[in-house]
């Protein structure tokens, strides 16, 4: 039976196309596109900034207060900042020098960013993160400074909070494109939604035919389940594996030396997929491909603002909206895997893999309970 | 011996009443056929008696037990060709059928010889190694035939195993199902068509939104309503006369003229064709073509019911 179960995974197409396939493919790509761009950056460098101040405003006046406070902060383990104020023509030649990475010109009601030719991708999010943040608080800081001056430091310490997730706190050698291979590699795992699904069209007779067939016969259900879900779960490791070598010898970030970790990370997240996949099959209506297209629809979407495509996202929703960051599996898988490749802080790895893992557990469960039922209400 | 035992079974999907208060019997050996329009109910009965479906009230034997979800050793002598083609795109016809026979058999070897002979009872010896998508829309449904009869169950339960098959395919089915019922099995058939029941049930039960309205044999069936013979005869310069004299004959209840068209019904009694011949040489009317047909099924169903059975 299970020899069957594993040849039905096997010999899906768009299984293997989508979850085998496309990730190798993402990744090269990204290979050949960031291999023509600076790799000198290193995202925890110091960034030297020119502030011109087009005006003598209360505008460009509270933007020279920010970036005072941010420079002025305790850069110890973080992001540091100098910021210098300057005329424009001596900002653009400094940037074309080298001597700063990027400026800001504050006229009355907006900021301009001007980023060097080859800017890196953490300086661009740098650079936009600290303008956006000020023009959507002004009204916040322009009150603090009429109020509390001092209430000031609390927005440029949470805004040099997020400077620092995005360069990578703590980070010796960090690699600002790694967030790309991660998020391919979490997505390939994500798509495994798709081999929960291919559990649920196995042992539910009211989601598919053969199902049914299944649930009539005198077989066990829970072996018929346990076999199934387990001929899932070999065929995405092993997807997952072929991942983890191409990102180790074709891609060059280090694996091995981390195997353990992301053993576990690999398969808590796998499970994770597989059950989500039962979960939102069971949740949505309609055929088989009419749920496997609204699951689609879901992970796409988990894996967009995950900041798959957009790398600042995550930062946009952190600062608006963070329970999203919190719950979105493509996140949370993004920042395990992101963690235990760049971060040394094991604390905050252990309680996420901790978190990740009982939350499988818990699905896992709930997917037994639900594709363990034999009677059904309707068909 | 009774196969299957249904007593007052009642379904209910929120305030409709699919099932309502459903009784059925069917006998070991053979061919019960399950009649009805769409919707009546066909499909709610029997995944109720294989403990697919839930049920609000009554009682369902199978081979004297009750029978539950967890009856294994029931479900072990039973098996199922449902409607649609339940079958797996990623397995070959052969791999397939393995797949189903190896839900119920678990020794290797006597799996092996059920395969090849369930590969040979459906005619597919020739298309073992082709996926599905390969497949005719015929060949499919053999495929699905196959897979539900490959363990040798005692009961079989066809599920409108026809819909959508060309002609060719149809008479080798329904031969198939007419071979296991002589080897044996007991079989359930589901259909809206009126022809396969008429050529293979035993017995039947018209089902009708949800209630059994007539069962017995297709002959005794026909027996229960007034219609005896349709006659058919074209002819031409039939008076009005000619039709009162026509109606007046002895069981002809109801007459028709249109077009050069004559259609008589007649009810128990003698034939009266040959006498309608006779009463038109007299009058040296032109006759045609002449076609008598005897009461169908679908009689049945309209006298019960109002309806045709295939206006649902």
């Amino acid at each position: 039976m299970l020899k069957y179960f594993m040849k039905m995974v096997l010999r899906n197409k768009t299984n293997l196309l989508w979850g085998l396939i496309f990730p190798i493919a993402l990744m090269s790509l990204f290979k050949l596109t960031f291999s023509n761009i600076s790799s000198s950056e290193n995202t925890l460098d110091t960034r030297k900034i020119a502030v011109v101040l087009d005006g003598s405003g209360l505008y460009q006046e509270n933007f020279k207060t920010v970036m005072d406070e941010l420079s002025k902060q305790d850069s110890e383990g973080g992001l540091a900042v100098e910021v210098s104020y300057t005329d424009e023509k001596e900002a653009s030649s400094g940037l074309d020098n080298g001597d700063y990475d990027f400026y800001y010109v504050v006229g009355d009601e907006d900021i301009t960013v001007h980023l060097g030719e080859k800017y890196g991708v953490a300086t661009g999010m740098i650079a936009r993160e600290i303008a956006d943040t000020y023009k959507f608080n002004m009204d916040i800081i322009n009150e603090c400074l009429k109020t509390d001056p001092t209430k000031i430091g609390e927005i440029t310490e949470s805004l040099g909070n997020r400077l620092d997730y995005i360069a990578m706190e703590k980070e010796e050698e960090a690699d600002v494109y790694m967030w790309y291979y991660v998020s391919t590699l979490v997505m390939g795992i994500l798509f495994d939604y798709a081999l929960g699904l291919r559990v649920l069209a196995t042992v539910r007779a009211d989601v598919a035919g053969s199902a049914m067939r299944v649930a009539l016969s005198s077989s066990s259900k829970t072996r018929m389940v346990v076999y199934c879900l387990f001929a899932q779960l070999v065929s995405s490791l092993a997807k997952t594996a072929v991942h983890l070598l191409f990102m180790q010898f074709v891609i060059g970030i280090d694996i091995a030396s981390k195997a353990g970790i992301i053993a576990v990370a690999i398969v808590a997240t796998t499970v994770f997929s597989i059950c989500l996949g039962i979960l939102l099959g069971m949740f949505f209506k309609g055929d088989v491909q009419s749920r496997e297209n609204k699951t689609l629809g879901f992970v796409m979407l988990s894996v967009f603002i995950s900041g798959e495509m957009i790398v600042s996202l995550p930062g946009y929703i952190e600062k608006y909206a963070p329970v999203i960051n919190r719950i979105n599996p493509a996140t949370i898988f993004n920042k395990i895997f992101y963690r235990i490749l760049l971060c040394e802080n094991k604390g905050d790895l252990a309680m996420n893999l901790l978190i990740l893992t009982i939350a499988s557990l818990v699905m896992l469960t709930a997917s037994i309970i639900i594709l363990r039922r034999e009677t059904y209400a309707s068909l | 011996m009774e196969v299957i035992k249904v007593k007052s079974l009642v379904k209910k999907y929120k305030e409709l009443v699919a099932l309502e208060h459903l009784d059925l019997t069917v006998n070991e050996g053979e061919i019960f056929g399950l009649l009805g329009p769409n919707g009546s109910g066909k499909s709610t009965a029997i995944n109720c008696i294989l403990s697919l479906l839930s049920y609000d009230k009554g009682e369902i034997e199978v081979f004297g037990k009750k029978m539950t979800p967890k009856a294994y050793d029931l479900k072990r002598m039973i098996g199922v060709v449902p409607q649609e083609v339940a079958v797996y795109e990623e397995l070959t016809v052969r791999e397939n059928i393995d797949f189903f026979c190896g839900l119920y058999i678990k020794d290797k070897e006597t799996r092996k010889k059920y395969v090849d002979e369930a590969i040979d009872f459906v005619g597919l010896n020739d298309f073992v190694k082709f996926r599905p998508k390969k497949l005719s829309g015929g060949l499919k449904r053999r495929l699905n035939i196959a897979c539900g009869i490959a363990h040798k169950p005692k009961l079989i339960f066809f599920d409108e195993p026809t819909v959508a098959v060309d002609p060719q395919s149809r008479n080798k089915i329904l031969d198939g199902i007419e071979e296991l019922r002589d080897q044996g099995a007991t079989i359930v058939y589901t259909t809206h068509y009126i022809e396969e029941v008429d050529r293979l049930a035993t017995r039947l039960a018209i089902l009708d939104k949800g209630q059994v309205i007539a069962t017995g044999t297709p002959e005794e069936l026909k027996k229960m309503i007034k219609k005896n013979e349709s006659i058919t005869i074209e002819v031409s310069g039939l008076t009005e006369k000619n039709i009162a004299e026509i109606e007046a004959m002895g069981s002809v209840y109801s007459v028709s003229y249109e077009n050069g068209i004559l259609k008589a019904e007649s009810g128990e009694g003698k034939h009266v064709v040959t006498d309608i011949i006779a009463f038109l040489q007299k009058e040296e009317l032109d006759i045609g073509n002449i076609y008598s047909e005897q009461p169908t099924l679908n009689d049945v169903f309209l006298e019960i019911t109002g309806k045709e059975l295939r206006d649902e």
